[in-house]
């Protein structure tokens, strides 16, 4: 083989080898390059929800515990004042006989249930002292006692103990979803249902007219309303839990919602 | 086994893989997008020419027409441009490089057939032609990295594509450019030259296979979820 035929094959393999080299590397550095920068930004959406959610979490708080001033205030100060009003009225009606002052003592009544009410609704005491069971069970049968819509509540499984802000946080959810079943749904029958199993699965079916709940999520979105919903949702986030819904369109309509017990 | 057998081996694998790019894109052709439909020609055309190239050389005892070469690179060359013409949207300065690419190739073409017939055309028009596809290949996966799609990259039939042209003209790029010195001066290796260029398209073509494939996966998911989205609605 002659030497110049040989120098020539060698430079064109050395050449051929070079440019497949540089045609592999670029590919390579192509695909390296937009994995490592999708991962990038991967990690900086994470970090970005971590402290959306932290600041929910915060939010949220400051919301329970202005609540919880409000509850205070309005049965400590308030209510004891009217109370007190209440107290000093009776003598005078006792004394007096006369419908006006009756009237003015029915109202003084009223006035205090509401306040109480308000102030229950504000932060339920038994919640803090019984837990949610027993608050769920004390707020349905307040709402049977009110005959706006007649509430059954059942309850199975073994209650399994639940961190006391998380105990909060289920309660808004179900008065949110009780609260929205009463002023939407045009229901007469409410049926609550807590399921303890290894989550806590909340079932609230209604018998009412059932609702477009993508159509309404959209709708509320765009709008920037449908505050009660978007607030389901995002305690339901907080929690780590899952919202199904399912319509029985056009007889009624039902809400679960599966809660890890732990955070 | 012989230089021969390897050869053709080499030949009709190459022919084989243009087959099969233009049977997948054939088979569905008004589904496909239309980068994907411009690689079917290319195959189409590839099939053609050979079967000329192999019907002139068994048939008719005539050795290798250049003029069936020469028209066949100048008009791969032209598909392939229109390829990265398309792939280049909104990106005007790298459209206006490919029309100039075009109009270079056709003005090459032009001298192929006018020009001094010693002068060594194929080499020019062939290099030339690698040199201006390496270019505008790298200059899409500049793109890809700049514009940084979501989806992995390996599941777009885009990148395949791209990167079967990168692989296939970098590593023919110095055969272009020594072919006609090859085919004068170490006449008896040609052969061997030649072979390893088919075997090479042979893989060029079998990696574009697999965009084509990916086309193909990327357009049953649409399909399936706008079904979906028909059941449900």
């Amino acid at each position: 083989m002659e030497p110049a035929r040989i120098d020539f094959i060698v430079m064109f393999s050395i050449a051929t080898a070079v440019m497949l080299l540089l045609a592999l590397s670029i590919i390579l550095f192509v695909i390296f390059y937009q994995k490592r920068i999708l991962s990038e930004q991967l990690k900086r959406q994470l970090l970005e929800a971590g402290y959306q959610q932290k600041m929910l979490e915060a939010a949220l708080e400051s919301q329970e515990k202005e609540r919880s001033r409000l509850a205070s205030d309005l049965h400590d100060s308030v209510g004891a004042m009217l109370s007190t009003i209440r107290l000093t009225l009776h003598p005078v009606v006792k004394a007096g006989n006369g419908q006006p002052l009756d009237q003015t003592k029915q109202l003084l009544d009223e006035t205090i249930e509401t306040v109480r009410r308000i102030s229950r609704d504000l932060l339920p005491a038994s919640l803090e002292r019984f837990g949610l069971s027993h608050a769920v069970q004390e707020m349905c049968e307040r709402i049977n006692m009110s005959g706006i819509i007649e509430v059954q509540l059942s309850e199975s499984g073994h209650k399994i103990e639940m961190d006391k802000k998380r105990e909060v946080m289920v309660y808004r959810i179900i008065q949110e979803m009780i609260n929205n079943a009463i002023r939407h749904s045009k229901a007469s029958l409410l049926k609550v249902q807590l399921v303890w199993t290894e989550t806590l699965d909340i079932i609230i079916q209604d018998n009412g007219q059932g609702f477009d709940y993508e159509g309404f999520k959209d709708h509320h979105n765009a709008s920037k309303a449908g505050l009660g919903l978007y607030s389901i949702e995002t305690r339901v986030s907080l929690l780590g839990a899952k919202l199904d819904y399912s319509t029985v369109f056009p007889k009624g309509s039902q809400f679960t919602v599966k809660v890890p017990t732990a955070a | 086994m012989t230089i021969e057998f390897v050869k053709n081996l080499s030949n009709y694998s190459q022919w084989l893989g243009s087959f099969l790019i233009a049977f997948l894109v054939f088979r569905k052709y008004s589904s496909c997008s239309k980068e994907i439909k411009i690689i079917g020609i290319v195959a189409l055309v590839s099939i053609i020419f050979q079967s000329m190239q192999n019907f002139s050389l068994h048939f008719l005892n005539m050795l290798y027409l250049n003029a069936i070469g020469d028209c066949y690179v100048y008009l791969e060359s032209l598909l392939l441009f229109t390829f990265y013409y398309l792939l280049f949207v909104n990106n005007r300065i790298a459209r206006f490089l490919v029309v100039v690419a075009a109009i270079t190739s056709s003005s090459i073409y032009v001298l192929v057939n006018v020009g001094d017939p010693s002068y060594p055309w194929y080499a020019v028009l062939s290099s030339t032609e690698g040199a201006l596809l390496i270019l505008f290949s790298v200059m899409l996966f500049f793109k890809l990295v700049k514009d940084l799609p979501q989806e992995n990259l390996l599941d777009m039939p885009v990148f395949w594509i791209n990167a079967a042209v990168l692989f296939f003209y970098s590593c023919t790029f110095m055969l272009s450019l020594t072919m006609d010195y090859i085919a004068q001066i170490l006449r008896n290796d040609f052969t061997i030259f030649w072979t390893f260029h088919n075997f090479l398209r042979a893989c060029f073509c079998m990696v574009i296979c697999i965009g084509i494939w990916k086309a193909r996966k990327l357009n049953n998911q649409s399909n399936d979820k706008s079904n979906k989205q028909h059941s449900i609605g």
